[in-house]
């Protein structure tokens, strides 16, 4: 499985200078605060970056953005704890039990939790990808649109698993979320609900509107406050607090190692990655909880499940960048840059001849993941003292600053639009019952599968028998079904 | 018919709205099967679920909107408003009029501590993301590092 000769060059490569980890810790310093900031995504931190790494050589390079990767993979969790707003899409499920954690004064241990979660999960990642990395090529060409559409269907049952109260609200929220998805030119290329307009041919762009929706209109919520915690006494950072949430993150061993798995299993799809891991991570330690009913209402699996799954998910695309060549998502295409920038080209090619790289690559990644953990909790120490600001000062800081990142997403006027309108929206719906999380669900995963379902049925002529040829798709669909008739089952014997 | 359920009854016929109108311009776009497989589903049981839940509010008993709404709309038009001048009056003037306007509005009297507030962190968030953003952003006073 691992080539010993190949690992042992790597680590000799690692270990014969102390230069290449200098890039380490400010590298994770820059992607903990980029991540932090809703709107200031980790991909900007790694362009903004890029041109450093042009003096540095390739593995330093890869090291210093792959630090700020991982940083901000977790730094998003600190906004969605304590502000229940994601720092990214990658996080939307940790505010779903992490800032009920927070409103009860318990946000030291809820990031405690998140961070503990989030670098077992990377190492668990890493620790398999070391294991499977020369597969990922072959397993990720095993993936067509039929396989991809029933990731996107299994995404969208989240809809029924995460609503809070009534379901027919969560259903409509959910097709809300597919509906908004579809403006834009279709796969077909047709221009759907665009007005003509050039600005909407890429469709509602997805970040701002999702910074609306939860971000605004949480702090439109929060005006009614005066802190995020009100008990003084609860407010105050507590250290001790924050290591008891790392204890707990490590009595759920099962939790943290599903959410790995997902996480790298999701993370290697190219387009899909963390925005979905971390959900689906959360809906299915949820549907396997004893009490689902705990869940949302300041559970701490919530919290683990989400972290895990979403900080694997890193090594997952990074795999199939080193794999196939291709980035996952808009940092790893920030990384093919620093490739290209250095004459690397990754490929199946790259991997067989340069596999002492490669494991290099992911063993410096590893250690990113335990300098993370020492790092990140002097980082959540001042994070959590954010609690004790006023809410007068805090809310015009987060909407000002999360409104102009999402002009630096579009780089054009429709990023802030966009937020004004969701923040509203997002307001009107919650004070309805409506769960805005089922509209992001939506939004991200609609057009997905609506695209990956025309995709299947032109490559299928529309014949269902095509089905019994892919038999990724057929497992995957199966395991939809099981996990959707799971909790329905349990519940009966129970009974 | 008012406060909570009259909101809540506006919302779904703004949604239902939506549905409707999308997948019109869908339909008249194309009408292949390719182009609505997905929409022309999604936009009935949406109309569906609107139709259920606003027979649902009616039949409830009315209630009254929660407090603070006025100054969430408030807000919400101090956002717009700060939307609108960005490229009007500049990034850094926007900005600075947004976060003292919001910050009296929740609350904060002292016009000291209001102009330092909004002045500091203007000028730290101008400062900085016109640093590291490669897009223009005009401004009025302040003149970040390029």
């Amino acid at each position: 499985m691992i080539d010993q000769t190949a690992l042992a060059s790597a680590a000799a490569l690692l270990g014969e200078s102390w230069t290449p980890w200098l890039v380490v810790p400010p590298g994770l310093l820059l992607g903990l605060i980029f991540g932090a900031i809703p709107g200031l995504s980790v991909p900007i931190a790694m362009a903004v970056f890029l041109p450093v790494t042009v003096h540095l050589d390739f593995l330093s390079a890869v090291l210093f953005l792959t630090s700020i990767f991982t940083g901000g993979g977790f730094g998003a969790a600190i906004p969605a704890v304590l502000m229940n707003v994601p720092g990214s899409s990658s996080a939307v499920a940790t505010t779903f039990d992490g800032h009920p954690m927070a409103r009860q004064g318990r946000h030291s241990e809820a990031l405690g939790l998140a961070l503990a979660a989030s670098c077992a999960g990377s190492a668990l990642g890493y620790v398999i990808l070391l294991l499977v990395v020369g597969w990922v090529a072959d397993a990720v060409l095993l993936l067509g649109p039929l396989e991809m559409f029933a990731i996107a269907a299994w995404g969208l049952t989240l809809i029924a698993v995460l609503h809070e109260g009534s379901f027919i609200k969560a259903l409509l929220a959910g097709l809300l979320g597919v509906m908004i998805g579809m403006i834009g030119m279709s796969a077909r290329g047709d221009m759907r609900g665009t007005f003509d307009s050039l600005a909407l041919v890429d469709g509602i762009p997805v970040v701002p509107a999702l910074i609306g929706l939860f971000a605004a209109s949480e702090m439109f919520r929060l005006m009614r406050r005066d802190y995020i915690v009100e008990d003084k006494e609860l407010r105050r950072p507590a250290f001790s607090r924050i290591l008891a949430g790392v204890g707990m993150a490590l009595r759920h061993p099962l939790v943290v190692a599903r959410g790995g798995l997902i996480g790298i299993g999701v993370g290697a799809i190219p387009g899909v990655g963390a925005a979905v891991a971390n959900l689906l991570s959360y809906a299915e330690t949820k549907r396997r909880a004893k009490d689902p009913s705990v869940f949302g209402k300041g559970e701490p699996r919530g919290v683990i499940a989400s972290e895990s799954a979403n900080s694997s998910s890193e090594g997952g695309s990074i795999a199939t960048l080193l794999a196939l060549g291709i980035p996952g998502g808009s940092a790893t295409a920030v990384m093919l840059g620093a490739f290209a920038m250095h004459n690397v080209t990754g490929g199946p090619r790259f991997i067989s001849e340069n596999l002492d790289l490669v494991y290099a690559i992911i063993l410096g990644n590893f250690v990113q993941v335990v300098v993370l953990a020492v790092l990140g909790l002097g980082f959540l120490f001042f994070a959590a003292s954010l609690v004790r600001v006023p809410l007068r000062y805090l809310i015009p800081g987060v909407l000002l600053l999360a409104l102009l990142g999402c002009f630096s997403i579009t780089g054009d006027m429709m990023g802030p639009i966009t937020m004004v309108v969701f923040a509203g929206l997002g307001y009107w719906l919650r004070e309805h019952g409506f769960p805005v999380a089922a509209v992001v669900i939506g939004l991200l995963l609609g057009p997905a599968a609506e695209s990956e379902l025309l995709r299947s049925m032109q490559v299928s002529g529309g014949d269902p028998a095509f089905l019994l040829q892919r038999p990724v798709a057929t497992a995957v669909l199966l395991l939809l079904v099981a996990s959707l008739f799971y909790p329905l089952l349990r519940r009966r014997r129970r009974a | 018919m008012q406060g909570q359920r009259g909101s809540e009854v506006a919302l779904l016929l703004l949604i239902a709205g939506f549905a409707i109108w999308l997948a019109q311009d869908a339909a008249r776009r194309s009408f292949s099967f390719e182009n609505l497989v997905l929409m022309v589903p999604v936009a009935g049981l949406i109309l569906l679920l609107c139709g259920i839940l606003a027979v649902a509010a009616l039949r409830r008993a009315p209630q009254e909107a929660g407090g603070g709404l006025a100054r969430v709309l408030g807000l919400l038009a101090l956002l717009g408003g700060l939307v609108a001048g960005l490229e009007t009056i500049g990034f850094d003037a926007a900005a600075f009029l947004f976060l003292l306007a919001a910050t009296a509005l929740l609350g904060e009297r002292r016009p000291l501590v209001l102009l330092a507030y909004a002045g500091i962190m203007t000028f730290v968030i101008i400062m900085t993301l016109g640093f590291m953003l490669p897009y223009e952003m005009p401004t009025l006073l302040l003149d970040p590092p390029r």
